[in-house]
């Protein structure tokens, strides 16, 4: 079981498509999977077994026939429950949800069904992707699996929890101000927020429209790519989806990083907000690897971090604050306090705050540009701070907004948050790389390279004690 | 005077609540809509090259001419 749990997406690939690898069993050493480590994880709202196994009986059938899809045919993948799925509820992880029921597919569920791949559930997530870790809502929390005791990140935590404990190869998060690589840096996975406009967010339900994006958070850099491939692309469904297809990721995937420019915005870690000392060190380490493999290295200069996240910020509040406003007025006891409070944080924003943020972005937007005139991508620290205790809410207000990924959302590339090592408590440690708009290619070529150097993503979280008690009958 | 100023800034916080419709909010939760009130969320600092005229649509390109 164990060694079918940590095949990755790649590996399978390769297997199911020579028919060396069966998708029904691959699928059914997965569920088993899940149902042994949930009880401690809590990775997953939903399981959908029986979706999962017709799909999976299908993708074999059909690629017994010879008609093989492509890399996601027969790939078990699960969702953020954030992502509509017809017939099911789209909790948002909120009691506000339970009830819900999507009349259709998301369109980036619908690219995978296209592709023949297999949902095996949804995952859980701060509830609508704003609250934080808390223990208030109608499902467990998802945890650390390097640690149950501590948070996972968030908001995408069930992905992030997923994937690092081989419960699925491919999971699909959203991400408005790093909820797709804050999951991925306390789990030691490789979590992308592509740019904005190259993966359609039509039956996802927003946080904020203009910071939105929907990412894959996976255990290597090529499965990313795979993955991200299989979603991305123009969508008539998604207003705000760019009219253009994305570059083949894969082709360049492992040409080095030799020659490339690679700027480090270190003053967001150094000057303008302390961090850890281990993530710094972490981050460090991967500077030098980057030398040693043939990067150009050299600093990068951009505004203060205060004012790309003050930025975000005001964006992020003021809309979210509209999407929840009745809610929040008729019904605010149905909320978590802890949502309740972040919602509330939009109720007093004055109008013109929020246009003056959409100004100050357009010159964000302009500089980030310019800055990757002269460097082919950008690194920085992903977290500030190891995570802390999962019950611990002091310490969560204390350190959960102290992050460097909001400037990406703001400026709207492409980032990816990579493993950088592990503190000395043996929890991840994490760095960004991030690109020019629709340029994701160049982006998960340093990473892969980086990656594999470094060796970071073949070390797997040990299973809690009480995760390796039997699974139970089905 | 300190029991006035209170009830005074009480009553503000009451009437911004009521006016945004989150009068069940402010008695569930009135740190929370008292900690949205002071907080405000505004923008600490600008570029120099911010004007009041600063055009607010965004575009997401490669480059300078490249169409998204």
């Amino acid at each position: 079981m164990s060694d079918l749990a940590y095949l990755t997406l790649a590996e399978a690939a390769r297997l199911i498509a020579a028919r060396k690898l069966s998708p029904l069993e691959y699928t059914e050493a997965l569920l088993d999977r899940i149902a042994a480590l949930e009880p401690v994880y809590h990775a997953f709202i939903a399981v959908t077994a029986d979706i999962a196994r017709a799909e999976a009986k299908a993708a074999e059938a059909e690629i017994a026939r010879g008609n093989y899809r492509g890399p996601m045919h027969g790939m078990p993948y699960a969702l953020k429950d954030i992502f509509d799925v017809a017939g099911m509820a789209t909790t948002c992880h909120s009691k506000l949800r339970m009830h819900h029921r999507a009349g259709t597919d998301a369109s980036v569920v619908r690219r995978l069904r296209a592709a023949g791949a297999v949902l095996l559930g949804k995952l859980a997530l701060h509830e609508f992707a704003n609250g934080g870790p808390t223990l208030e809502l109608p499902w467990p929390a998802a945890r650390n699996p390097w640690n149950p005791d501590l948070h996972p990140g968030g908001s995408s935590s069930g992905s992030g929890t997923a994937s690092a404990l081989g419960m699925a190869p491919a999971t699909l998060g959203t991400d408005t101000g790093g909820s797709v690589r804050n999951p991925a840096t306390c789990c030691g996975v490789i979590g992308m927020k592509p740019t904005y406009g190259a993966v359609s967010r039509a039956g996802v339900f927003p946080l904020a429209f203009s910071l939105d994006h929907v990412g894959p958070i996976t255990r290597t850099v090529e499965d990313n790519a795979i993955l991200f491939e299989a979603i991305a692309g123009h969508d008539p469904a998604d207003p705000a989806s760019a009219r253009r297809s994305h570059a083949d990721c894969r082709q360049s995937l492992k040409a080095g990083v030799k020659g490339l420019r690679v700027g480090v915005i270190a003053h967001f870690y150094e000057e303008d907000l302390a961090a850890d000392p281990e993530m710094v060190a972490g981050i460090e380490g991967a500077i030098l690897l980057l030398k040693q493999l043939g990067a150009d290295v050299k600093p990068v200069r951009l505004s203060p971090l205060s004012r790309w996240m003050d930025c975000g910020r005001v964006i992020h509040y003021a809309e979210a604050y509209a999407i929840h406003e009745r809610d929040l007025q008729e019904r605010p006891q149905d909320f978590a306090p802890i949502t309740l409070r972040r919602l509330l944080g939009g109720a007093f924003i004055p109008a013109s705050e929020y246009v003056k943020a959409q100004q100050l972005r357009t010159l964000l937007v302009e500089e980030y540009r310019a800055a990757l005139a002269d460097v082919d991508v950008l690194i920085t620290l992903s977290s500030y701070d190891l995570p802390c205790r999962i019950d611990d809410d002091a310490a969560i207000a204390r350190t959960y907004e102290r992050q460097c990924r909001m400037p990406f959302n703001v400026a709207g590339g492409p980032a990816i948050a990579v493993p950088t090592g592990f503190s000395k408590s043996g929890i991840p440690l994490a760095m960004q790389i991030a690109g020019r708009a629709f340029d994701e290619a160049t982006v998960y070529r340093v990473a892969w390279a980086y990656c594999d150097a470094a060796g970071w993503t073949e070390r797997h979280p040990p299973i809690a004690q009480a995760a390796r008690q039997p699974a139970p009958a089905k | 005077m300190a029991n006035d100023a209170t009830a005074e800034i009480d009553e503000k916080v009451r009437v911004l609540a009521e006016v945004r419709g989150l009068g069940r909010a402010l008695a569930l939760a009135p740190d929370s809509v008292v900690g949205a009130i002071e907080r405000g969320r505004r923008i600490g600092s600008f570029p120099a090259s911010f004007t009041q005229v600063t055009e607010p649509a965004v575009r997401f390109a490669a480059a300078p001419g490249d169409d998204a």
